[in-house]
């Protein structure tokens, strides 16, 4: 099991994520520019990622009058390491960082931390409109959480496990996502809900200016946003291992499987948001607790019953 | 015990890189942080601090939540052992589900699910 | 040193650019928006995110007393530009990128404290946005929050003697629309938001993210000179861009810019009416858009109806088929739609609404406005 060093691979995880992020990022700006019908050149594209971070590293930082200053650090950077600590167990190929036990449980626990890091920014800037940023979070929170844990469910019976390896070892023949597509599109909903981004992105929106993020500047706002992009980007990665195969598939390796498969999620979430209006909040909860969360334990029976009818009864 | 050493290396690799970003920052940043910043509301100053309790409409949300989270309790060792234990496993779980969407809906339907 | 200033330079070249448009000139910010635009240089959404001020027009007392209070809170590198007429706009932001890249200077005038100085105001919670000797606008905002707190016995001006800071009360209690007691924030939205009618001030009563009371205002009123309105057409699709864009439709609200944009330059107006006509189709086919929008405001699809309806004078005022359209919101109307509405339904009555400041001040509907 020791294989490679755990340093080793706990170094080479945030240098992929933030490629990975990097390219997601560079994707969103070539989408946004086809969808304003003004298309931005890829040169352009993909140095923005890079001088929108430099703008922000380079940049003055600000503390709101009677701001929790403590609190809204801690917030931002709970967002990023939340992010890494969750793809911690994500299958590199064959193999992730840590192949917990129970680490389909650990991802949805670390996903979680967001909930507490905006509400925190939100609420340490001391403004009103990062005031209803957070909260909006949390709202939006408690209504994805449901069908996502249910998501997570249906594929850890499926393979019977919560080891994030055995649940890709259950998809040499069968690509989870065949037999689970409700649970499929569940998660991928939640993806975007968790890291607060495109359909999902009222905390942050226009309308309250910025949202949680309203009184952000310089690194502060960097190490939101960046962990805002890692979230997204473990996440959708996380699809892969869950539902699509993770690393099996002819001819390539199954790193490079794994890289694919994660850059077509990406793909397919920015060119579905440039297509999208943002939800409001309390009609997502509307339709996540009586339409989604119903749907997804339909689909969780419907596995259970179809692995217990393999399994002999 | 073994399994967590990689995750405190992620962990301390985490707290590491934020905190070279911080101090990064601090060498190349154009200028001291701004204090005292009036919060933004549209240019105009604030009465009063932002920060108050918060009329949470959607309270309601957050008790039929924390239902299901416990369930969820339950729910991530049931999968474990469902196909040892066979259908008893299934209706026991899927009767409890049953039970709280049952709950849900009649939140919806008393209109709990909206707030404005 | 030398790797900062190429840093700087480096981290530069695209500014977020926080536009802060005088009331009446909404020709001239058209046109600022669209070299900006052109210039792929994001709007900013709050003065945190902006490296770039452009003032647009020439701002009364009130409004440039506001410049002043949002110029301090921007941080470094920052640059602010004026822009008065149609022909500096180019020529304005030309300099920008490089005064954004001068280090020494960026370092020497950043602020230090992010709030303005100001005389000294003896009641915490009497602290008016203009300086001393204001005009009728600015006492009235006190008038306002007594008589509102008055009701419920609490007045929120009492900081209880404790020295807050920046002198600032907290909120007080006050009862809300089902009976219970909440605090209620006292806020003024307004002017510079995005996707925000120029120079509008909405005086609310915010208990959690529910508007409970709200006054709308003009700055300047008494010192507006010659508005340039849009014409019909154009001013239709400055609105519905703006509802769009507080939607998260970020495309289509470009777009529709854009044909704003094609309108007022008047250079190649042909593909006009058939882009508008398509825009027009994928609104009203969202059904995303009329499922969201669904509980916004009053009624179950209000905002989205009138959006379709500020779409199709915008066709017909194309065509050149119409006469004189579009009239205005009264404010009293606008102040009576806002009450109970969550935030983002109140964001979008007011985009959809688009009141527009008139010469004469409408005053007398001022004091019962709010109920």
């Amino acid at each position: 099991m020791s294989a490679a060093p755990p340093l080793g691979l706990s170094i080479l995880l945030p240098i992929l994520l933030l490629a990975v992020a990097w390219a997601a990022v560079a994707a969103d700006v070539l989408a946004a520019g086809r969808a304003a019908g003004r298309p931005v050149p890829w040169a352009v594209a993909a140095v923005t990622p890079a001088r929108e971070a430099l703008r922000l590293l380079v940049g003055q930082r600000r503390r709101t009058v009677g701001g929790d200053e403590l609190l809204r650090g801690v917030g931002g950077a709970v967002l990023p390491i939340a992010a890494l600590l969750a793809a911690a167990v994500l299958p590199l190929g064959m193999r992730p960082v840590a192949d917990l036990g129970a680490g389909v449980v650990w991802f949805n626990a670390m996903e979680v931390f967001a909930w507490a890091a905006v509400w925190l920014v939100g609420w340490g800037s001391n403004s009103t409109l990062s005031l209803i940023g957070g909260y909006r979070f949390v709202a939006q929170g408690l209504a994805w959480e449901l069908p996502h844990m249910f998501a997570l469910i249906t594929a850890a019976v499926g393979a019977q496990s919560l080891r994030v390896t055995d649940v890709v070892a259950a998809q040499g023949g069968l690509w989870f996502v065949l037999i689970m597509p409700v649970a499929f599109v569940a998660f991928l909903l939640s993806v975007a809900a968790m890291a607060f981004w495109g359909p999902f992105s009222a905390p942050v929106g226009r309308d309250v200016a910025g949202g949680a993020a309203a009184e952000l500047a310089g690194v502060d706002r960097l190490v939101f946003v960046a962990g805002r992009w890692l979230l997204l980007v473990a996440a959708a990665a996380m699809a892969v291992p869950l539902f699509l195969g993770g690393g099996h598939g002819p001819w390539l390796p199954a790193w490079a499987w794994v890289l694919v498969k994660t850059l077509a999620v990406l793909v397919a979430l920015v060119a579905l948001r440039h297509r999208i209006p943002t939800i409001r909040m309390e009609r997502w909860t509307e339709f996540s607790l009586v339409v989604l969360t119903p749907a997804t334990i339909a689909q969780a029976l419907v596995v259970t019953l179809v692995v217990l009818g393999e399994g002999g009864f | 015990m073994d399994e967590l050493t990689p995750l405190l290396a992620v962990l301390g690799v985490g707290v590491l890189l934020t905190v070279a970003l911080r101090t990064l920052a601090r060498g190349v940043v154009v200028a001291a942080p701004l204090a005292d910043v009036v919060p933004h509301a549209g240019g105009l100053p604030p009465l009063e601090h932002p920060v108050s309790r918060f009329h949470v409409r959607w309270y309601v949300v957050t008790m039929v939540f924390l239902a299901f989270d416990m369930e969820m309790i339950f729910m991530y060792p049931w999968t474990l052992v469902v196909a040892q234990r066979g259908p008893a496993a299934v209706i026991e779980m899927f009767g409890f589900l049953a039970l709280l969407v049952a709950g849900v809906l009649y939140a919806w339907r008393e209109g709990a699910l909206r707030w404005t | 040193m030398d790797l900062r200033s190429a840093l700087l330079r480096a981290a530069v070249g695209c500014p977020h650019a926080l536009v802060v448009p005088a009331p009446g000139t909404d020709r001239l910010r058209a046109r600022v928006e669209q070299e900006l635009a052109r210039r792929r240089w994001p709007i900013a959404s709050a003065p945190a995110d902006a490296d770039l001020v452009v003032v647009v027009g020439r701002p009364g007392r009130e409004l440039a007393a506001v410049v002043d209070d949002i110029w301090v809170g921007v941080p470094a590198p920052r640059t602010l530009v004026r822009i008065a007429d149609e022909d500096e706009v180019a020529a304005a932001l030309d300099g920008v990128v490089r005064r954004l890249a001068d280090a020494d200077a960026q370092r020497a005038a950043a602020s230090r404290s992010g709030s303005r100085a100001r005389p000294p105001d003896p009641s915490p919670g009497g602290r008016s946005h203009g300086d001393g000797g204001h005009d009728e606008l600015g006492p009235g905002e006190h008038d306002d929050h007594s008589a509102h707190t008055a009701s419920d016995g609490g007045h929120h001006h009492h900081g209880g003697g404790m020295e807050l800071p920046g002198g600032l009360a907290m909120a007080d209690l006050g009862e809300d629309r089902d009976g219970l007691a909440l605090d209620q924030l006292h806020v003024s939205l307004g002017p510079v938001l995005p996707e925000w009618p120029s120079g509008l001030v909405i005086d609310v009563v915010l208990q959690g993210d529910v508007i409970q009371e709200a006054r709308s205002r003009f700055l300047d009123l008494d010192e507006q000179g010659a508005t340039e309105r849009l014409p019909d057409a154009a001013r239709a699709l400055d609105t519905a861009a703006r509802v769009l864009a507080l939607a998260g439709w970020e495309g289509p609200a470009a777009r529709a810019r854009g044909l704003r944009d094609a309108l007022l330059s008047g250079a190649d107006t042909a593909h006009v009416p058939e882009e508008l006509d398509d825009l027009r189709r994928r609104v009203r086919r969202s059904r995303l858009l009329r499922w969201t929008f669904r509980s916004a405001g009053a009624g179950r699809s209000e905002i989205l109806d009138a959006l379709d309806d500020v779409l199709a004078s915008a066709g017909v005022a194309v065509a050149g088929t119409g006469e004189e359209g579009h009239v205005g919101i009264d404010l009293a109307t606008l102040d009576a739609r806002l009450v109970g509405a969550q935030f983002a339904a109140a964001r979008l009555v007011v985009a959809v609404a688009d009141p527009q400041p008139r010469p004469a001040p409408d005053l007398p509907t001022a004091p019962g406005g709010a109920s």
